[in-house]
């Protein structure tokens, strides 16, 4: 059985930093997920992407979310324990206001 | 006598500092002293400018809250100092994701400039009961320097606005507010709110020019106490698409363009009213100049 949390951050590029810059800036790299939350929720990461599209830069991270850990903890709600998991620490990071996608849930 | 006035004096400067989206990235990355606030706020790219045959994007003015400061026991306005800036975001290269964005402006110092679409920004003093009930984290749409009703801080003041879903995250908060597509003034658009300060209540001039120490002397204003005394400006924004565009006698002898404001416009032609700000500089002493 397979189950991923889709994360998905934008950032609309305005200024001096091009797209291509700030997908560089937001990464995986620069602004990790903390390990503490994956191990607290019982997930891991498949994909995390920082990448520049048109005038924006998105970075789109997918967790398997199918343990039983996982879903013993949130058997009704998988997504809300992810809002806003890394929106901040982007912005502040980055320096810019982040659009955040609310977290999506595919069993 | 005049020693001890002088020491019980308390001068204070209110200004206005806002949200700019072209500062995003900029600095040292995690900078924690790296903000996205300059002198003067944003103006929405949405334009309200009309000349009868069409129907602008936005109907009503934007309402700016400049700056605003408690009256307390009563103050005297004593300066003021207005801002505006033309200019446009320029796209440095074709491929939007290597083109970084240049900002290229002019702050206007000609009195009598306007876009020809456009009013005069209209400007005003006003006594203000700040609303008792109402903040502006309440309206989902509020966001950096864009608030609704009511800001204590500099702020583009909205009744209802609407955005692009792509510039709206899932609880529908904008990234930043310039890109709104439809907005209106609280209080019906069009009017400042509170009542007039002195003589400076509604006025439409370049009177106290930001940039020019020497116009900013003004007889002191009494405030009498109670509220906020807050700086508004009404400002249109120009439609490039549409607005008239200047024509100039190929045989003009001299400089042809007049007022520096439309010779940058002449050479840019998609400037639109960049940025707004303004000042106030209070006292704090009795209406018959004592000390509080």
């Amino acid at each position: 059985m397979s189950a991923t949390v889709t994360l998905v951050y934008t950032i609309n590029a305005t200024g001096q930093r091009t797209p291509t810059q700030l997908a560089a800036l937001m990464d995986s790299v620069n602004v990790p997920i903390p390990p503490d939350a994956l191990t607290l929720l019982a997930v891991s990461v498949t994909s995390d992407i920082s990448a520049a599209s048109g005038t924006q830069a998105v970075r789109t991270i997918v967790l398997d979310a199918a343990s039983a850990a996982f879903l013993e903890q949130f058997p009704n709600d998988q997504e809300s324990p992810f809002a806003g998991l890394l929106t901040d620490a982007i912005a502040s990071y980055v320096n810019a206001p982040v659009i955040e996608t609310y977290p999506a849930y595919a069993p | 006598m005049l020693d001890a006035l002088r020491q019980h004096r308390s001068r204070q400067r209110v200004s206005s500092r806002g949200f700019d989206p072209l500062l995003q990235g900029l600095g040292y990355p995690g900078d924690p002293s790296a903000d996205m606030l300059a002198a003067g706020l944003r103006v929405p790219y949405a334009p309200t400018g009309s000349t009868g045959g069409e129907t602008p994007h936005v109907v009503q003015r934007y309402l700016f809250q400049l700056c605003s400061i408690g009256i307390g026991d009563g103050l005297w306005l004593t300066s003021l100092g207005q801002l505006s800036i033309l200019g446009s975001e320029q796209k440095t290269g074709t491929d939007p994701a290597t083109a970084p964005v240049f900002p290229n402006v002019i702050e206007q110092t000609s009195s009598a400039f306007r876009f020809a679409d456009c009013h005069p920004i209209r400007w005003g003093v006003r006594r203000v009961r700040k609303p008792r009930t109402l903040w502006s984290g309440r309206n989902v749409l509020s966001t950096n320097s864009f608030a609704w009703r009511w800001s204590d801080s500099p702020a583009l003041i909205f009744e209802t606005a609407a955005f692009p879903a792509g510039d709206l995250d899932w609880k529908g908060t904008p990234d930043n507010y310039l890109t709104l597509t439809d907005y209106t003034a609280p209080g019906g658009g069009g009017v400042f709110p509170g009542e007039a300060v002195g003589d400076f209540g509604c006025f439409d001039s370049l009177e106290f020019p930001w940039n020019n120490p020497d116009r900013k002397a003004m007889d002191p204003v009494w405030v009498r106490p109670g509220g906020r005394l807050v700086f508004y400006a009404l400002v249109d924004q120009s439609n490039p698409s549409t607005r008239a565009v200047q024509q100039v006698p190929a045989m003009f002898p001299l400089p042809p363009t007049g007022m520096p404001e439309n010779a940058f416009i002449t050479d840019w032609t998609s400037t639109i009213q960049f940025a707004v700000g303004g000042w106030m500089q209070v006292e704090g002493r009795k209406r018959d100049g004592g000390p509080l």
